[in-house]
Order: C-alpha cells, then structure tokens, then sequence
C-alpha cells in the first residue's frame, strides 16, 4: 500500500514526492525489468578510466559512479546491538577542482566502555589511472590512514587516496560499526550531491525486533525499490530470525543546484531517512519510541528536559505578582509577561528541542535556548492563568517536518501559544524586537504542533502576521536650470522589514544607520536625518525622514529627464533563472510602495510619461500598480507592489518573474519635462 | 592554493600582581575611550621570558570591559593554540561586575580541547584550547580577565606585538616585555609610531625590553579606504639571531642567515625515484628552450599531484622528501615545491624553493629578517629570468603568480643562503578586460546582444576559478549575477581559457535583454555604458589620514564598446555624450557616435591602485562622481512623426 501524502506534479519529468512506509505498509514494485548495476571492488571498467567529460554536463568535476551503502544489524557479546554500516564509493575525476574528493575525513564516536564505542575498520582505497594505454591501479598504502582526535569523544580517521589525478577513478570502501546505545538509526542517505552521480544505492535490512519510520522525499523518482522478506542471522540466538531487506536505487542524478526562496537544502534534496518507532525484543518488554503525536506528547509531558520543566514555575511567582497588581485584561497580563521575557532573557541563538540547563537556571542566568524561553513564557502565562500552551515547530533551516510522521527529533524549536477570548496568539520572546505576536521569519515554516497540559494536541498552522512593508515618499521640487532635485524623503518599515531594521540597528549608534542611507544612495545630499520610533513602540513602524538634493544625470536646461521612482526602484529582477524545479517558499508575504509628488517648475509642462499600469497575479497573490498623474502643476508618480501569497509552486514560477519583470520595467522608466516654448 | 599553518602567538603577561578589586571598576574608563567602542582592553600584558636559545616562556594577560553583544564575541572567548612544540602550562580567568567585583573564576570545565583540521586534505598535530565563561548572559558592561602560559621549543618565531588590531576596541594600557638571560642578543624593530624600546634590568642580571602603548580611542568612522594594516597598526617585530629547535642550529640576522636554515633543515630531501627521472627525461626530450623546459615539467607536476596539507612535528617547515611526493602523488605547498624543483634540477634547470607571504594584499616587512611567511613556491632561473611556480595548484599556467602571491618579495632559498627577490607585479596596462558588444534593438527597446569579453592578467583570475571549479549550471549562475543588467536571459555562454604565456579567458555571452533600452511613450532611451563596470562612491566625503585602493582591484584597463543598430524611425533628440576625466587615479574616457543609425559607444577606464595622501581625497571623491555621472548618461531618440 502507498501513502502518497504530498503530491504535485512540477512538469512531466520531475515529481516532488514524500511519501512513508513502515514496516507493514510498504511501497513496493518489481524491478525485475531494470538494468542492474553491481560492480565488484577493485576492478573498473576501462570506459570509465577512459573518461575525459561527464556526457550529461560537461563541466561537471567529478561524478558519482557508483554511491553504495548498506545497513545491517548484529548482536556481539561485548557491544551489545549493533548497526553495521559499509560504505562504498566510486568516483571519477574530471577536474582538477574536484581532487580533494580523494582526501576523506569520517568522524566516530567513542565513548568509554565499548557499548559506547564505534568502530572504524576495514578501510581500503584503489586509484585507477591510464598510463601508456593501460589502466594502472594503486592502492592506498594503510599507513596513510590516521587518526585524530577532534573534541571531547570524537575522533576524525583521514586518509588521502595516492596518485589521484585530473581522470583518476576514485574508490573506497569502510565499515562503521555503531552500537545502538550511540545511535538508533542510520544516518539519512542523500541520493543526490554536488556533483552529477550515476548509480546510489541505499540497502538496509530490518531484523524483526526493529521498526523503523521511513521517509522519502526529493525529486527524482527511483529506479529501483524492493523489499524481501529474508532471514536474519543477527549472531544471538535469540535475536535471528525473519526480517525484511530492502533495496532502493536512484540512477542518474543530476547535481543538486541551490535556488533562491527556499527553506533549506535538505528539504529538496532527495534523500532517504530513518527514524526508530519500536524495538521488540522477546523475552523483553517492547519499547514504543513516538509512535503517534499522542505518543510523542507523552514523551514530551514526561521528559525530564520539558514537561517536567513546564510544571517549575515557582521562581516566576514574584513577577506574577507584579503582573497581576498593574495587569487588568488578560490581554495585558499576556503583554507583561511577553515584555518582561523579551527584556530578561537573552536567546543564545541556538534552536534545540528541551531545555538543557532547566528553566530555573535559564531564568537565572538570564539566557537560554528558544525551548527554555518560551517554556518560561508559557509557564508564566499559566501562572497569570491564561490558557498558554507550547508548541514545538521545526525552523526554516532545520527543514519540513511531516504531520503524517510523528518524530519528535524533527521538530527543534518551541514557541507559546494563548488563546484569549476566543483569540490565538503566538508568541516567540526569544525576539527583543517583535511585537506581540509577530513571530521571527525562521519558524514560518507552515505548521506546529501544539502540546496541551491535557488532551490530545493538534496541528496548528503558523502564518506570518503581517508583511515586510516599506512606503517611502518623496516630496521635492524639479529645478531643471539648477540640473537638481531637491526635497523631502521618508521611509517607513513595517511588519518584517520593522523587524529586520530593529534587530540590525536598535544596538547601533545612530551614525551606522545614518552610513547606511548614505550608502543606499551615494548621489544624494543628504541632511537632517530623523529617525523615530527606533524600539519605543514596537507595535507601530520605523519612521525616518530627511532632506535630500540631487543633481540629475540628463539635465539640461530645456529638455529634463528623470526617473520619478527616486527611492525603492526594483533594479534587477530577483528570480534569473530561466526554469525552476522547487517550489518558492518567501517566508511572510510583501508590501512594497513608493509615492513621489514632484511640483513642476513654472514654465515647463510633462512632455511624456510612463504608461499606468497593473499587474496582477491569479488569485490576487500579487499586484502591482503603477500610476502617473498630473494635476496642476504637480506630478504623482506612485508604485504598489503587494505580494500577498508566500508560497508558489513551479509552476506559478514564469507568471512570477513576469510580474517582477513588469515591476523592474516600469522602474526603469523617465518622466520628460519641457520648457515652454514661447 | 593554501596556507601552511603557521601560529603567530601574540600575548604575554607580566607577573600577576593581585590587583584592588576596584581597578576594573568600568567608572574609571574615560568617555573618550568609551566612545564608539565595543569593548575596552583595560590592560593587555604580553610577557616573552627567553630561558636560552631553544626555549621560552609565554605569558599573557589581558583584561577587557565588554560593552556590547559585539565586544563579547570578539573578547568572549580565550583560544590558545599548542602543538608538539608549544606546552600550555596554565590558563585562567575572572569575571568582575561593572564595579570591577570579581562574579565568577574559570574552572577546568570551561575549557575544551579541539582538533585544528577537520577536513581529510588537512593533517596535523595543531590543537587549541578554548576557554569562555559558559551559557550565562552578563549585563553589559562587565569585564573579563584572562591568563594564559605556555612553554616554546620553536624558538624560530618570537611574538609579534599589535595591540590595536581590532578596530572597535579602545586600549587603556598595553605593554609589551621581552626577558633574556644577560647579554642574550636578538633583534626587534618598531614600527608605525610605537615609542622606542625602555631597556631594564632584572633579578640575575636579565635584561628586560619593554614597550607600552595607553589611551588609543577607537574611530569615529568607518574607512572605507583603508591602509594595509602593516603600514599603520603600531607594530613591534621581534625575532632570534641564534636560535635552536629539536636539534637544528639556527640564526636569523639576516635574510640570507634565514635562507641558510631553511636550506640546512631541507637538505638532501630531494632525491628522486629512477622511474621519476626517467619519466622526466621523456617529459622535456622534444624542449627545445629552458623555457620550455620548464613549462612541460610544471604542467607535467601539475597533472600527477594535488594538495594535502602535512604539519606534523618539525614537519610544518621540514618537507617530506621527494621521493614520498614522487610514490604518492600529494603533499602540501613545501613538499610539492620541493619536489618540482627536484624535478627541475634534473632536466638540469638551477632551480630553488621561495618562501613567500601568501593571500591576497597580503604583506610583510622585508627590512625584518624573521618568519613572516605561510606559503613556499618554487623558482626556475632561465638565462637571466625567473620563472615562478605556484605547486599546490594544478591549474595556473606557468609563471602565474596573481593576487596569491604576485607583486611582492619572496625568499629565495639558496645553498648560499637566502635571497629576497621581487615575484612578477601586476599593473593596469596587464590586467585588463576588452569588450566588444553587439546589440540588435527592436522598437519596444528590446536587444539581442551578442558580447565577447577578453579578460587578462588579474582580471581573469575570477573567471578562471568560476571556469575550473563550477559546473555549467554553477557557472551559469555566477555569471547571471556578474552580468551587470537590470534583468536578462542568457541564452547561450561559452569561457574558453588560454593558458599560452599569461592566462586569459574569453567569455562569450548571447543575451536577450528586455528593456535593453528604456521606451517611454515615443522616447527610446540608450544607455552607452551598457554592460561596463561600476564605481562605488563611499558614505564619506571627508578623511583625515592617507587612503589605499589596493592594486589587486585598483589596478587594471577596461575598453568596452558596445554598437547598437536603432530602429529605422527613431532620430536623435540629444547631444551624443563624451566625456575626458582624468586625474591621478586613472583616467576616464568615453565616446559616442552614429553613423547610419549605428550608435557606436566606447568607454576606456585605465586606473592606478596605490596609497594616496589624505589631501587627495576630496580629488578622489570627485573623479567618482564625475565618472558615475558619464556613466549615467543616455543617448534619447524619438519616434519620428509621420
């Protein structure tokens, strides 16, 4: 049976897919049909040696000929389980840019006791080359492995393979043996890398007494994906019996390429990954690793590192207190308490699901990870008796985390959710610049799950509150004899652009932000700068004005041309490729307006001006409004560009950098002024 | 290309007095001093205790109020590097409160330990010590102390004493001392308006030489023209004449004494495999020129190795031999160096080994005889002529040297010591990029534009790396962003490398640029520097101090045309702009015509990178705006009525 939870069809060729199988409900087909694949180590086909360029691109530096990893488990006495992982890969060098691929680094863990220790072995190298028409093979000499301490209990085995050069086939193969104490799962398995790669292959065989929770997802479909069901000789009699092997192959992919507007890399990788649900010993009790989200609730509402933190309020109880002696409405005691954790604690930066040092300390020490301060947000709301509750998210650059897959170890970030009088909030006081429920751009990431005091927990979709908003206006007047313009600018940022402004110059002096308008417009005058608003009221916008003078390029005393869009032009346009396979993701939506009044100087007219126009995308996601208009002796030139949808698929993605064309077009538009003629 | 790792120890500390508590009181850091600054050193002492010529004791201790989130990120964190040479024997640290109380002491759990190389290219012995006050946030201000001792048996660097290196740090009192034994003799220099040397006596006879710096406010300002931080950070070099590490006799009085060790320590490492000799007899048997020579032994090395970063032991300046290179096929900049001039020396070329400070801008001070490189390259001597060889990379055409290593001295290590010579210098008249475009315009200002673009010199050496490390999408991508046009489709690109005597690149582009000119209402207008390359005009017009534009981007000759064929029923409406700036910058050139509606533009920059005196700055600001005011200009036509 398949779960195709998620499913758009980008263009014939390439479909975006996640999909999930356990160990019951698996995603199957034959593959009996399909070209096979399977090399033997230490013999290369002279073709590849032959190689000189990568037929699908030319300038690609090395490719992937042959990916290979499989997974096995086994039982001995002095480790206990254990994972066996062997690696295996085959790499031909096309460029010389590409040579340190024949320099690895791989990191083990070894802690003390040896259930605590991986090990590394088995580690062997071959350098294949042609010289004088004959292909030459060089093995790593095994002295050229080390192995050096990194930190703590890590170490790092490196090894340089020899003789690599521009046309070497690279290869090498290792074996990690990793106690299930060190780690439960294997390691995701990306299909896909920098470079082109012909043939990646992932097997993984599951012994009865594991489950685990499987996830797909990318977009390039697979060549090949079995199951079979076999017999598994884990090496304790105990243990052997049936399980399932599984084979999955991804041929011919292409390099992975970094767009614009999107959350993360590894959310359009296409990769495979594991996560443990159950380990069914017999003769043992089993053990249910978040099965379900009532599951993963429950394991959240016991754990030491968070539930157990959320019901230890008692240090907060003195600014309860004093909340509740000034605070009337809930909605003020909700203010209060978001203010005062804005104010005490300081984010450490870092997003980490449970609290590590306990809130009490956090509170104490005045910092904390986002989990410890919005656990203390939530907890201090609960004691002002509002119906306050975390919610556990995964940020942008951790990457999507699924509805259909409870896993706990997805999710890495927590922020409070209230409701009062029927009202939602969500509130982040690990943002000393946001106002009352705007909550910072790395948790816009669709979706989080709330995890109540009691009851089951839902799904909750987390929207930005508002846009990135930008008006500037200009006020000036057009002197053609001086060549100059000459006038009164403001800016105001609202919503995420007043967010962005304050987190980057509220600490400042006032001279880096001053630098900074400078810098933005190198050719004006400017003078009297005033910015108002800086943090005092978060709630409302950055406001700054000033005077500024500017001598135009194309001035002559009959003839003026200028570009009304003084402030704010769409220079280029943002989206330049040509095609695009992932979907934009543009975190909060955008508002972006410009309006110039310029007064015409007595004895010229507006010999021409830009047309009007409007853009609008399908189903009011975006418009974009342009107008030119005379009356009197003034000109008003204004620009609206609303982008009110965040999120495009592909196929939206020509209208999309259409639209921004338009924009860049009008942007780049003069108006012309005349002199009289008498 | 990479660096050899070498540690360049700043620090050291006079014995620690207990200090009154309320020394670090932050009241008593004046407001010129607090002003602008994101941290202020209160006391930096830098103790160098020479106990002979192959041993050192380094202590350093330095206090800092911290003042903001940036402060502490700069002074957070005490790392101290060590290694098979360097001992660490002590470190430690106090947290005081804004009144200077002490809050908390640096236990043994805040310190951890780290491997120096991650990646599996980068193998070493190097690891460093970290040491911070943990997870708590502190009101600023507050201030930290840190001390840290090591024990030196790599008595070939002595400190090198900078105490403004950071530019938002104000410095109350730093001092810097140096102890030897009675009449030990080694060498040090001031530099940039350090006051001379206090020479002392101390118990037993010691010799003590101290230097202290008080009072430095930081800048108002940001410099957007920097000097090279060498030529006006006040500097104190110091370094050995004798001097001895793990049995190896040494002494650094002179550039050629410095040559001599480095020789002596690398002798008789380059020998060759018989196979290897072989092979380069049959590599230069058609050579008809040394030259030649040369060029075919180079690119011969360049395709049978790469490069793996070695230090370990001694080994971060004793090379492996070449006979290792030679079976492998990789070692790091000093073996792969060695090994190419081994290889050199067969074919019977005089060729050596150049020790040489690498990175773009990066510089040294040739009047002080000491360790002041991180990279080795190797040199062929020709007739009269050198031939500089980069070895680590297998790309750069011979006698390339670039922004990485051209344009400054290198030591060359000879038999009879050490030489500093000059490697190849880079000007404007050689870095240059010609253009040539074509453009197609249709009636709505829409432009086929065909471009061909010859990049030479310096200039060519983005392109070159785009050429070698991206793949066509990659390379695609880049040049997307570095083509400078409001929005365009790249319809087909080609960059075609020429490794001959110097490397170029050519790049061909076919765009199709909407909007290539601007069409409102019956007016069309035409921009003539289209596709040419911007100049920045910074936030400040006004300054002080002597400004740097640095050759490695000051230096070059730009000559772009671009013709375009307008549409048949449009007519000029302006005047054709030309434009003449010159100055002592550079020189601006540009021009306009039409003949037969061919609108023919050409633009010529030819610039001169260089340190400048501050009286000049105004002249600079203004040939600035002069040149980005005839870059503005645009050429209208209308449509002719009927």
């Amino acid at each position: 049976m398949t779960h195709f939870l998620l499913q758009c069809r980008l263009s014939c060729v390439v479909l975006w897919k996640v999909y999930a199988f356990s160990f019951l409900t698996f995603f199957s087909f034959n593959a009996v049909a399909q070209d096979d694949f399977k090399p033997k180590f230490g013999v290369v086909d002279r073709a590849a040696v032959e190689m000189t360029a990568f037929p699908g691109d030319s300038s690609a530096a090395a490719v992937y000929l042959y990916d290979f990893g499989e997974v096995t488990y086994r039982y001995d006495d002095i480790r206990g389980l254990v994972m066996v992982m062997e690696s295996w890969i085959r790499i031909k060098i096309l460029k010389e840019s590409a040579l340190d691929r024949a320099s690895v680094a791989i990191n083990t863990y070894e802690g003390s006791g040896p259930e605590n220790q991986e090990l590394m072995d088995d580690i062997q190298g071959f350098t294949y080359n042609m010289e004088n028409g004959q292909v030459v093979r060089t093995a790593m000499d095994r002295k050229s492995i080390k192995r050096e301490k990194a930190t703590g209990k890590y170490y790092t085995y490196k090894f340089n393979l020899a003789n690599a050069r521009k046309g070497s086939v690279i290869e090498y193969s290792y074996r990690r043996t990793t106690p299930l104490t060190v780690r439960d799962k294997p390691s995701p398995w990306s299909f896909q890398a920098s470079v082109p790669s012909n043939w990646s292959e992932f097997r993984i065989t599951i012994p009865f007494f594991l489950e685990y929770k499987t996830t797909m997802s990318g977009y390039l479909p697979l060549y090949i994906s079995e199951q079979e069901p076999t017999d598994v000789h884990v090496g304790s009699s105990k243990l052997n019996g049936r399980g399932v092997a599984y084979r999955f192959v991804v041929k011919d992919a292409p390099a992975f390429v970094n767009e614009p507007y999107i959350t993360t890399e590894g959310d359009y990788l296409s990769k495979v990954n594991f996560e443990l649900s159950v380990i069914q010993v017999p003769g043992e009790i089993s053990k249910h690793f978040s099965n379900t989200w009532g599951d993963v609730e429950k394991t959240l509402n016991e754990a030491s590192w968070f539930g157990v933190e959320l019901r230890k309020s008692s240090f907060l109880k003195a600014k309860r207190d004093e909340i509740m002696q000034t605070a009337k409405t809930p909605e003020e005691k909700m203010e209060l308490a978001y203010r005062h954790l804005q104010s005490h604690m300081k984010w450490d930066g870092s997003s980490y699901l449970g609290s590590r040092e306990g809130v009490k300390k956090a509170y104490e020490n005045k910092a904390g990870n986002a989990t410890e301060v919005n656990l203390i947000l939530t907890s201090l709301l609960r004691e002002l008796d509002l119906n306050a509750d975390p919610v556990i998210l995964s940020t942008r650059s951790n990457g999507r985390f699924l509805k259909e897959i409870p896993l706990l170890e997805s999710c890495n970030y927590v922020i409070s959710h209230v409701e009062v009088a029927g009202k939602e909030y969500f509130l982040d006081a690990t943002q000393p610049y946001a106002k009352l429920g705007l909550l910072p751009e790395h948790t816009l990431n669709g979706y989080g799950r709330l995890i109540p005091k009691k009851g089951s927990g839902r799904f909750l979709d987390i929207k930005p509150l508002d846009l990135q908003t930008k008006l500037e206006m200009v006020n000036a007047n057009i002197l053609p004899e001086d060549g100059s313009i000459k006038g009164t600018y403001s800016i105001s940022y609202a919503g995420y652009e007043a967010l962005r402004w304050r987190d980057k110059y509220v600490k400042e002096s006032d001279d880096i932000y001053h630098e900074a308008l400078k810098k933005r417009s190198p050719e004006w005058k400017i003078s009297n700068i005033a910015v108002k608003n800086k943090n005092e009221d978060l709630k409302a916008a950055v406001n700054v004005a000033c005077d500024f003078e500017l001598e135009d390029e194309n001035a002559s005393p009959d003839l003026f041309y200028f570009n009304p869009i003084l402030a704010g032009r769409w220079e280029s346009n943002p989206l330049k490729s040509k095609e695009r396979i992932y979907p934009l993701d543009f975190t909060s939506g955008m508002s972006e307006s410009f309006i110039g009044n310029y007064k015409l100087p007595a004895g010229y007219v507006l010999e021409e001006m830009p047309k009007a126009e409007i853009v609008s995308l399908p189903e009011k996601a975006g418009k974009f409004v342009y107008q030119v208009r005379q009356s009197g002796d003034m000109i008003q030139v204004s620009s609206i560009i609303v982008l009110s949808k965040t999120n495009f698929v592909a196929d939206e993605y020509h209208d999309l950098k259409e639209f921004f064309e338009r924009v860049v077009q009008k942007h780049g538009q003069p108006l012309v002024i005349k002199k009289k003629s008498n | 290309m990479r660096f050899l790792l070498s540690f360049i120890f700043f620090a050291c500390t006079m014995l620690c007095r207990v200090q009154a508590q309320s020394e670090f009181d932050i009241s008593k850091i004046t407001q010129e001093l607090n002003a602008g600054a994101n941290a202020v050193v209160r006391l930096d002492e830098d103790f160098f205790e020479i106990i002979s010529k192959a041993e050192a004791r380094h202590k350093k201790r330095t206090v800092v109020t911290i003042l903001n989130e940036k402060g502490e990120n700069e002074y957070g964190q005490l790392f101290v590097g060590y290694d098979k040479f360097t001992r660490i024997i002590d470190i430690s640290g106090i947290l005081y409160d804004a009144g200077g109380k002490i809050q908390k002491k640096l236990k043994n759990a805040d310190i951890t330990d780290y491997g120096y190389g991650g990646g599996g290219d980068n193998i070493t012995d190097a690891r460093v010590k970290l040491a911070d006050f943990g997870k708590k946030s502190y009101t600023y201000p507050y201030t930290i102390e840190f001390n840290y001792e090591t024990k030196e048996k790599n008595m070939m660097f002595y400190p090198r004493w900078m105490p403004f290196a950071d530019e938002k740090t104000a410095v109350e009192r730093a001092q810097f001392t140096i102890k030897t034994p009675a009449d030990f003799k080694f060498r040090y220099k001031e530099y940039n308006g350090v006051k001379p040397v206090m020479k002392t006596k101390g118990e037993g006879g010691s010799d003590l030489y101290t230097w202290i710096v008080t009072n430095h406010a930081v800048s108002k300002t940001t410099d957007f023209y920097p000097l090279p931080t060498i030529d006006y950070m006040p500097l104190v070099m110091a370094a050995p004449s004798d001097f001895e590490v793990q049995d190896y006799q040494g002494n650094f009085n002179t550039w050629e004494d410095f040559g001599t060790f480095y020789h002596t320590l690398n002798a008789g490492r380059d020998v060759l495999p018989p196979a290897t000799i072989t092979e380069i007899k049959s590599v230069i048997k058609d050579a008809k020129t040394d030259r030649e020579k040369v060029e075919k032994i180079y690119k011969w090395m360049q395709t049978r190795s790469r490069y793996v970063s070695i230090q370990l032991g001694i080994g971060g300046w004793q090379t492996i031999d070449a006979m290792t290179v030679a079976n492998k096929g990789y070692g790091d900049c000093k073996a792969l160096s060695n090994f190419t001039v081994a290889a050199l020396r067969q074919a019977g070329i005089p060729a050596y080994v150049a020790l040489i400070k690498a990175g773009s801008e990066a510089m040294m001070k040739p009047d002080f005889p000491s360790s002041q490189f991180n990279h080795v390259i190797a040199c062929a001597v020709i007739a009269k002529d050198t031939m500089w060889l980069e070895c680590t990379s297998q790309t750069t055409t011979p006698n390339f040297m670039g922004t990485f290593t051209g344009s400054r001295y290198a030591l060359l290590v000879t038999p009879e010591g050490g030489k500093l010579v000059q490697t190849p210098v880079y000007k404007s008249h050689q870095n240059t990029r010609k253009s040539r475009a074509n453009v197609n315009l249709d009636e709505g200002g829409n432009g086929q534009v065909e471009v061909h673009t010859l990049y030479a010199g310096l200039q060519q050496e983005s392109r070159n790396s785009v050429f070698h490390n991206g793949n066509k999408e990659e390379q695609k991508k880049w040049l997307m962003n570095h083509i400078n046009l409001p929005s365009l489709d790249l319809q087909r690109f080609e960059l075609l490398e020429g490794r001959e005597t110097e490397p170029t690149i050519t790049e061909k582009l076919s765009l199709n640029v909407r909007n290539c000119a601007t069409k409102t209402g019956s007016r069309l207008f035409i921009k003539p520097t289209l596709l040419s390359r911007g100049f920045e005009l910074p936030a400040t017009t006004e300054r002080t101090t002597d400004f740097y534009l640095p050759g490695s981007v000051y230096d070059f000759t730009d000559s772009d045309t671009v013709s375009y064929a307008i549409p048949a029923n449009y007519k000029l409406e302006t005047t054709l702009p030309s434009f003449q700036i010159n100055s002592v910058f550079g020189t601006y050139e540009s021009k306009t015509t039409l003949e037969n509606n061919k609108l023919l533009c050409s633009r010529k920059v030819v610039m001169n990178g260089g340190r400048y005196n501050a009286k000049d700055f105004p002249a600079w600001i203004d040939f600035l705006k002069k040149v980005r005011k005839a870059d503005r200009a645009q050429v209208v036509f209308v449509e002719n009525k009927p």
